[in-house]
Formats: structure tokens, C-alpha cells, sequence
């Protein structure tokens, strides 16, 4: 004590020097000014102070700390070296440093700010909201972390969209297992689905592509509502879904997943990550899976025969590499392999019997290989400037059976983007612009089997080189922009231009309204993208040559954070429209026929869906989403020949609604979630034609399906157990006339709800961090 | 009105806090050798299965551990062994060397490019 009252002396105050010989007091007076006194408070909502108890106090560079009792209150000693810094830090709370240069300050109050109302909240805040609509973002972007992935089964992407309210997932039949997306009421065909900025459901993938990126490898999906960004290409009609894979840096070093359901599914999923120089690192992921035991019986739970979901295994890898070159230029490269079969039908036997009709048997083959890079530069004296090229090369081959119908087909893919990134004067105004090269070579062959006629043929192959240029408007408070316009040329349509427009204000810090407009295209390719129809007698009836498939969206956005009670809570409305110019109308109206042509008349999908996030306390999340969707589409006419009738788009419920109730306890060791989904009725395709006993009837009925999961976290584990479909909801004759598949009335494709019943399901994660 | 949300603040805290009520809670603050993401993850899970540890929160940029704790249950030199244990240097006290050398080379000191 004496010590640093003689310190405290010498360096500042000469007056104490005359005075300390006077009166002994002086000395405890200076030696309680070696010590810094102080309050730590909160400013509540309507501005005023609260005491902040429990905060943490440090001397920064040194090991002097302390931490406020209940009413916030604190006393530290200085420090013997002055100038120093204080922190005071409080989780949930943006820490402060204070800068104190020398020891005349003896009592202070400080205001530490609620991290949860600034933006920068990823980092600081306990809790992060799992999927949220991102009141900053500049499209209407949902963010579906990994945290919120592993509150579901999640085995593949498929899955991951379960808890969701802006992408509905649906069985396409009763046979194959295979599952598709929709957005806004249409076919996951016209949303763009992206891994890394690549291209990455396309053509031959788009029935079953769904399955092929395992949940576990995913670090988040973005989903955008309505017309995508121009940079991505033209394909963005509906919304685009942007899957982000695990970066080598961050991924745990070792991680392992094993998962087990009552449907005898078994999956297998591995990552190892390696980080070599502080510039190089690599991540390779595996995953391998099995459905269904040959030796173990078959699993028919609906008694039709037929096997509920098919035999399926599944190996696939993707090995993908980071490095870094100085701090100018960063780049990735990878490669990812692929191989499936499926089987299924009667029973496996029927493998082995594709040319009679003793047995009806359903065989998937499917191969994909690809290859990727990424560069990027930056150039360091102008960080706004950047410039970067990537590239994918594909490989994918698919041969199948179903019954006697033979498909088979190969797609060569290359794919290359370039954009450059600037500044227009300042950062307000930044400008993109770039090309990109296109190439798809298809080849398929298709033989219904009926008569003896040998295979039809269809080659096709696409080049499209295309250029964009996107200008992004942001004032850093409350406006932002992003104009696009890309222009690209097709050897068959020639060149088309798609402009697309996204507006954003903030009227207030809690709230944001969206508008979006543009144009997408796509080159139909009937058979991969309509494969389930194979599993039908449904012939396939092409009446002209088809179209390339062109769209107008329009979407409008209103989200509105506010704090009942003193909790967040959160309100969205959107209302989107889409609108076709051309679409390749598939028509299941006629029982016999699948038929495919061009759209001649309306064909449109409107959508509104609105949903409010609840958080009451830290541990408990609540979400309720409502949907109705309007699409209609002008097909044949069944009654009246010659003529054509809008009608709505089958299979699509008009009405939906989703409750989430989550709970999280404290520091995440335990995690309960539930998600409870109402689906309302749709129209059936006419069946008329049928036989009375196969007929369905015009609508189907409504109904609900429950899952729920339950997950414990070790400090080196996690186990998870929960259920799928707990109501046991199964749509009535999931297939219609099961008893003769190779007759008239045969169809599996009639599916409007749960094809399979009460699924349990348990498995664990095991990491080293 | 000014009550409302005073009393309303209490509870929240009354009802975040796992242990409600208690008194013995304190928060320190340790410094840290941590240079990454992963860092973050491997220190915050170390703290969170510490016992008596409520939060645990690092912040990468400054490097501050940020825990609140029981002081019934636990001490900071605990804490602080428990960082030292996954291979950070925590306050005065030195990472564990075995667990420093198995850490990948971005999480080592100076791993990161700044």
C-alpha cells in the first residue's frame, strides 16, 4: 500500500508530497484512489438505466480482474502501468474498453449495450437464431444454419427442408424413394440449386439430386424467395437455394455420424479436416448408405406389395482443398464422386426379371463425377476491387428399369463463371460484371417397352455463353438496390435477356420491405425431370417439339422484428407471383397418357405466406407460418376435345400451415424440437377413364403429420433419437391397382401426403473440435 | 411503466440464469492465445462442460474468454486450466504443451494471417 502511494506520488501530484507529512489520513485517502470504482448499467427500451449485475472487469495486459456484484457495482485497483485499458464484458452484452491514461478517475459508469439489438450479434451473443429471415439481407434470404439441420433427421438436402416454411418437399412416387422440392407451388426444377456458387441440380439430377449432398456436410442453405441474382446464371425462376459446404478451416478435424431408422436405413457419414500451413487446408467428406437388408426381409408396412421405400446404397465423397497466396489471392479446388443403386418394386428378385411381366421391379443406376476450382484476387491497395473465375466440370450417367419401361442417359457438363467486382466512387455504388460459359451434352435413350420397337433416341447438346453485368446501390442505413441484367445466347432460341430488379428499405432499424422482379429460363428435359411417371402405365405422349421454359416473378416483402413483452419476436408477409411465357405443360389428366407441350394460354402460381417467430426466453423458440398457394396451368380439355381449360396444377395443396416449437437448455445440452405441418386438400388429376374400383376421387383430403426430436450434447459427443411422421398419416392407396402393375389402371405417381408410416430414428455425432 | 420493465428485466435475468437467484455467479474475463474459429469452438466447449460454468462465450478479434460461473462449484484458476487443457495459453497460466503441439497450424500462436 505504501508502495504505491510513494508511486502515485512521484508521478503525478506534488501537492500530495507537501501535504502526506501533514496528515496520516492523506495516505489511506491516495491509497483508496489507487482503486477504480464503478457501476456497470443497461439502457432498457425506453432508454433508461438498469444495472447490469455480474459483468466481468479486466485491466487489459494484465491479470487484474474483478467482476460487479448484483447492482452492477465494481472495485478494481489500478494497474501499476499507466496508460491502461478496462474491459468490461458481459455475454449477451457488446463488450467496452476504456481507456484510462491515468489514475485521477476514480469512479466511473458504464453502459454496456444488448448485443441482440445490434447487428453484429454472431459473434458475441449466446444464442443465435437458427433459421432467420435476414432483416439486412438484400433479397429475401432465409439462412438455414447446421444447428438448425441437426434438429431433424437431416440425412440429405431433401430432408433439411422439413422445418421449413418456404420450401415444401414432397415424395414423387410411391416406388423410387425419390423426394423433390417446390417453391411457390412449382416443381423444384425452376429453383436454382447451388453448392458453392456452382451449379449443382441440373438435368439428369434433377430427380434424385436431392439425396446426393449429406446433411452433415453442410455448413448452411440459404434460401432466396422469387428471381435470383443474375450472377448465378438464368435459371433462377422461383427462388434459388444457395447449399454452403463445411470450409476446411472450420470444420472439426474429425467428425462422425451413424444413423439407424426403423425403415432399415443405416448411414454412415465422416469428415476429416486437415489444415497443413497456415495456407493450405483440406476437408474430405464420406458418407455411405444403406436401405433395406437383401437377407432381412423386405419392408412392405402398406401390404401392397410393393417394397415401401427401395433398396437403396449409396457411397459418395467429395474431397475439396483451401489455399492462399499471400493476402492476394485465394483459391479452392475439389472433386466429388457419386455412385447409387436403387431397387425396388416387388421385391429384389424382380431385379434379375426386366423383360416379363411376372414381377415389377424398379432398378437406378446413377454415377456422377466432378471436378471444381475456385480463384479469387483481391489486389490489396484497392480491397474493393476483386476478380474471380470458377470453373465445374461434370460427369453424370443414369440407367434405369422400371417394369419393362427402359431409361438410360449420360450428361457432360461444363460450366464457367467470371466476375469482377468494383466500386463506382465510393462504396455506395458497387458494379459486377462478367461472362459465363455454359455447356451441356445430353444423350438418352427411352423404351417403353410395349411393342418391340427398339430404343427412341435424344441427343441434345446446349453451348450458352452468356455475359451479366449487377449493379448494387447500398446507403449503409436504409436503401438498397440490386440491378442485373444478363444477356445469354442459345443456338436454338437465340439470344435472351433477363433483367432482374431487388429493392430494399428499411422504414425503421426493425423493419423491412422487399420488392423483387425478373426473368428466368430453362431448357426442358422431359424424361430426367418427370422420371417418376415412368412408374405408371401412363404412356408418354409428346406432341410437339418443346420450348424452352420462360417466367416472370414479382414478389413483394414485409418483415417486422418487435418485443412483445420485452422478447423478440418476428413477423413476415410475402406475396409472390409468377407468371410463364412458356412452360412444358406436363399433362396427367388423361389417365393413360402423360403428355408434354407448350403452354398455350395462363399458366401462373400465386403465393402468400406469413409466419411469426417467438422466442419468449433463451430456451424456447416458437414458429407458426401460414401458406396458400394459387397455381393453375391451362391444360387439354378432358370433356370437350380441341379445346383447353385452366385448371389448378395436381397434387399441390392450396393450404398450409407449420408450427415449430423448439426448446434449447442451457449452453445447448439438451434440445427438444417439434414440428407439427397441416396440409389442406388438392385437386387429384381426373381418373375418370379409370375402372370404378381405381377411380380417386377429385380432391384429397387434409391431414397433419407430427416429427419431433430429441438430442443430448457430451463434451465429446452428441446422441439424438426422434420420429418421423408420428401421427402415422398414410395417404390411402398410395398406388393405384397395386395387383397388376403392368395393367391400364396401374399408377404410383398419385401422391399427395406420406407414403410411408411412423418413422424412428436415432443416431450420434462424435467430434474432435 | 419504468417498473414494469425493471421488474420484467430481473426475471428475464431471474429465468436465463440457470442457477435462478443464486448469488454465488460471477463473470471473469481470461485472456486467451486463441486465433480462430475453431479456437472458439474447442475453448467454449472446454468451458461449457466445466462444472459450475453457466456461459461461456469467446470473442476471436480480442481474444477474451467471457465466463460466468458458480463460484461454489468452480474457481478461475480451474477455468483457466481448463483453456490450458485444449492447448490456450489463459491469463498467466500456459497452454498444456502436448495438447499445443496436436492443435492444427492455423489454431497455433501466430497462425492466422493478420
Amino acid at each position: 500500500m505504501f508502495h504505491l502511494t510513494k508511486m502515485k506520488m512521484k508521478k503525478n501530484n506534488y501537492l500530495a508530497i507537501l501535504l502526506i507529512p501533514l496528515f496520516c489520513c492523506c495516505t489511506i485517502l491516495s491509497a483508496s484512489a489507487q482503486e477504480l470504482s464503478g457501476r456497470i448499467v443497461e439502457k432498457d427500451a425506453s432508454g433508461k438505466e438498469a444495472s447490469l449485475p455480474m459483468a466481468g472487469v479486466k485491466w487489459l495486459g494484465s491479470s487484474i480482474s474483478t467482476s460487479a456484484d448484483e447492482n452492477g457495482k465494481f472495485q478494481i485497483p489500478f494497474p501499476e502501468v499507466m496508460p491502461a485499458k478496462l474491459l468490461v464484458a458481459m455475454i449477451g452484452y457488446t463488450s467496452d474498453t476504456i481507456l484510462f491514461n491515468d489514475k485521477s478517475k476514480t469512479n466511473i459508469k458504464i453502459v454496456l449495450k444488448n448485443s441482440t439489438t445490434t447487428l453484429n450479434t454472431v459473434n458475441i451473443t449466446e444464442k443465435t437464431l437458427s433459421s432467420r429471415n435476414l432483416i439486412t439481407a438484400k433479397m429475401n434470404t432465409e439462412l438455414i444454419s447446421q444447428k438448425e439441420l441437426t434438429l431433424a433427421a437431416c440425412c440429405n438436402i431433401s430432408e433439411s427442408f422439413e422445418r421449413n416454411a418456404s420450401v415444401d418437399v414432397n415424395f414423387t412416387d410411391a416406388v423410387s424413394g425419390a423426394k423433390q422440392i417446390q417453391m411457390l407451388g412449382l416443381d423444384g426444377i425452376y429453383t436454382q440449386i447451388l453448392y458453392e456458387n456452382l451449379p449443382f441440380i441440373r438435368g439428369l439430377s434433377s430427380s434424385y439430386g436431392l439425396t446426393y449432398i449429406p446433411g452433415t456436410w453442410v455448413e448452411n442453405i440459404l434460401v432466396t424467395k422469387g428471381t435470383g441474382s443474375v450472377v448465378n446464371g438464368f435459371e433462377s425462376i422461383t427462388g434459388q437455394i444457395q447449399i454452403e459446404l463445411l470450409e476446411p478451416e472450420e470444420a472439426e478435424q474429425l467428425y462422425i455420424n451413424g444413423f439407424v431408422n426403423n425403415n432399415q436405413r443405416y448411414e454412415l457419414n465422416a469428415h476429416l479436416a486437415k489444415r497443413f500451413k497456415t495456407n493450405l487446408s483440406s476437408l474430405l467428406f464420406v458418407h455411405a448408405s444403406k436401405n433395406g437388408l437383401e437377407n432381412y426381409g423386405n419392408m412392405d408396412r402398406n401390404n401392397d406389395g410393393f417394397l415401401d421405400m427401395p433398396l437403396t446404397s449409396q457411397y459418395n465423397l467429395l474431397n475439396r482443398w483451401n489455399f492462399r497466396v499471400k493476402n492476394r489471392h485465394e483459391g479452392q479446388f475439389g472433386v466429388r464422386a457419386l455412385m447409387e443403386d436403387k431397387i425396388g418394386g416387388h421385391d429384389h428378385n424382380a431385379l434379375s426379371d426386366t423383360s416379363t411381366v411376372k414381377h415389377y421391379g424398379i432398378f437406378i443406376n446413377t454415377k456422377q463425377v466432378e471436378t471444381f476450382t475456385k480463384n479469387g484476387w483481391i489486389y490489396p491497395d484497392t480491397p474493393w476491387r476483386s476478380f474471380a473465375i470458377m470453373t465445374t466440370e461434370r460427369y453424370q450417367e443414369q440407367k434405369s428399369f422400371f417394369g419393362i419401361k427402359k431409361y438410360q442417359g449420360t450428361q457432360k457438363s461444363l460450366y464457367v463463371n467470371t466476375i469482377y467486382q468494383s466500386i463506382i466512387n465510393n462504396t455506395f455504388h458497387k458494379i459486377k460484371f462478367g461472362g459465363s460459359f455454359m455447356l451441356d451434352d445430353f444423350s438418352e435413350s427411352f423404351n417403353e417397352g410395349l411393342s418391340a420397337g427398339s430404343d427412341s433416341l435424344f441427343t441434345l447438346q446446349e453451348i450458352v455463353p452468356g455475359v451479366y453485368s449487377e449493379y448494387t446501390f447500398n446507403n449503409d442505413t436504409n436503401i438498397s438496390i440490386v440491378a442485373g441484367v444478363r444477356a445469354d445466347y442459345f443456338e436454338n432460341y437465340g439470344l435472351m435477356v433477363n433483367p432482374r430488379l431487388h429493392l430494399k428499405y428499411n422504414p425503421s432499424k426493425d423493419a423491412a420491405i422487399r420488392l423483387s422482379g425478373g426473368r428466368g429460363m430453362r431448357t426442358p428435359h422431359i424424361f430426367a425431370e418427370n422420371s417418376q411417371v415412368f412408374a405408371s402405365s401412363r404412356q408418354i405422349v409428346i406432341h410437339e417439339e418443346l420450348k424452352q421454359e420462360v417466367a416472370w416473378n414479382y414478389g413483394m416483402t414485409f418483415t417486422y422484428c418487435f418485443k412483445p413483452f420485452g422478447k423478440e419476436a418476428t413477423f413476415n408477409l410475402d406475396a409472390y407471383r409468377t407468371d410463364f411465357e412458356n412452360q412444358v405443360v406436363v399433362d396427367l389428366e388423361d389417365v393413360n397418357k402423360v403428355q408434354f407441350y407448350n403452354l398455350r394460354g395462363l399458366s401462373y402460381s400465386n403465393s402468400i405466406q406469413t409466419d411469426i417467430t417467438f422466442s419468449p426466453s433463451k430456451k424456447w423458440d416458437f414458429k407458426l407460418a401460414y401458406k396458400y398457394y394459387d397455381v393453375k396451368s391451362t391444360y387439354f380439355s378432358m370433356y370437350i376435345p380441341g379445346t383447353r381449360v385452366l385448371l389448378d396444377k395436381p397434387l399441390v395443396p392450396k393450404d398450409r400451415a407449420l408450427l415449430n416449437i423448439d426448446y434449447t437448455s442451457n449452453k445447448e445440452k439438451w434440445i427438444i424440437s417439434n414440428t407439427i405441418k397441416w396440409f389442406g386438400k388438392s385437386r387429384l388429376p381426373n381418373t375418370s377413364l379409370n375402372t370404378p374400383e381405381f377411380q380417386l376421387p377429385e380432391h384429397s383430403t387434409p391431414y397433419f403429420t407430427y416429427m419431433a426430436q430429441v438430442s443430448k450434447k457430451f463434451k465429446w459427443f452428441e446422441l439424438y433419437i426422434g420420429g418421423e411422421n408420428i401421427f402415422n398419416y398414410i395417404i390411402p392407396n398410395a398406388i393405384v391397382d397395386p395387383g397388376d402393375p403392368f395393367g391400364p389402371n396401374f399408377d404410383a405417381t398419385m401422391i399427395w401426403g406420406p407414403v410411408n408410416g411412423r418413422v424412428i430414428y436415432g443416431g450420434f455425432r462424435y467430434k474432435i473440435i | 411503466m419504468k417498473t414494469i420493465s425493471k421488474t420484467i428485466a430481473v426475471l428475464c435475468f431471474a429465468f436465463f440464469s440457470s442457477s435462478a437467484w443464486a448469488t454465488s455467479d460471477t463473470t471473469v474475463v481470461i485472456k486467451t492465445s486463441a486465433e480462430c474459429g475453431s479456437c472458439k469452438k474447442r475453448i467454449e466447449n472446454a468451458l461449457n462442460f466445466e462444472k459450475g460454468v453457466n456461459a461461456a462465450v469467446l470473442d476471436v478479434a480480442s481474444k477474451n474468454a467471457t465466463v460466468t460461473f458458480d463460484t461454489k462449484k468452480t474457481t478461475v484458476e480451474k477455468l483457466r486450466e481448463a483453456i490450458s487443457n485444449v492447448g490456450y495459453d489463459a491469463d498467466n497460466v500456459p497452454a498444456n504443451e502436448k495438447k499445443y503441439n496436436k492443435l492444427p497450424a492455423c489454431c497455433k500462436k501466430g497462425g492466422m494471417p493478420k
